[in-house]
């Protein structure tokens, strides 16, 4: 049933630069992971995708970007599903 | 144990819930459903925080404990309104309630923030 949805993930993580992937649903579950990602972070990462709608009124979803030491996190949701892409300096 | 500690605890679990958006009750009681400790939003149904609810968990953990998958860790039961997760936590049991649409994964979250409480409760059944 995941088979699609891991084949996306495994695609996404061979671009250069990227870590770790992680997709969770709208209750904050995790749907699957790879590499430096931990399945633990899903409720979190689902909180941030749903709080950042909350500041600004928008047709889409916006698109966080979060900067810190030891690497960088991009959140997007769409519909139900919210992804974050680990990205390493 | 004296009032002072569980006032402390009973605080450090209210800021937990709080920090959780559309969580409305965590309760902890041992595996007979007696309730050792409780925060909990008034909007919360009467029943979940009564001993004929918080107990049923231990029966069903020890069920699915049966299952062949090993020891039952956690049971998250989705319903209309509500959801409902529960944490084994032997000789504590965690019972956490909330709003069907509140964060799930948030909510599984607390079970690191609760583990140092659970030390100190832990010890205090183990000596009754």
């Amino acid at each position: 049933m995941e088979k699609s949805l891991e084949k996306h993930l495994e695609e996404t993580f061979k671009i250069p630069g990227v870590s770790g992937i992680i997709c969770t649903d709208e209750q904050g579950l995790c749907l699957a992971s790879k590499g430096v990602s931990n399945s633990n972070c899903s409720g979190s990462i689902a909180s941030v995708a749903q709080q950042a709608e909350h500041l600004r009124k928008t047709s889409n979803s916006p698109s966080i970007y979060i900067e810190s030491e030891n690497g960088n996190l991009l959140i997007g949701r769409r519909e139900n599903i919210t992804m974050a892409i680990f990205k390493s300096d | 144990m004296h009032n002072q500690d569980r006032a402390e605890l009973k605080r450090s679990l209210f800021k937990f819930m709080s920090n959780v958006e559309g969580l409305d009750a965590i309760i902890v009681t041992d595996r007979d459903g007696v309730v050792m400790l409780k925060v909990a939003h008034e909007s919360v149904p009467d029943q979940v925080t009564r001993h004929q609810f918080l107990s049923v968990f231990g029966s069903m953990s020890d069920q699915a404990s049966k299952l062949g998958l090993g020891t039952n860790q956690r049971i998250i039961s989705l319903y209309d309104n509500y959801q409902v997760v529960q944490i084994n936590k032997q000789p504590l049991l965690v019972t956490m309630v909330g709003s069907s649409e509140a964060n799930t994964g948030e909510i599984l979250n607390l079970e690191k923030d609760l583990d140092m409480l659970f030390k100190d409760l832990s010890t205090v059944i183990q000596m009754t």
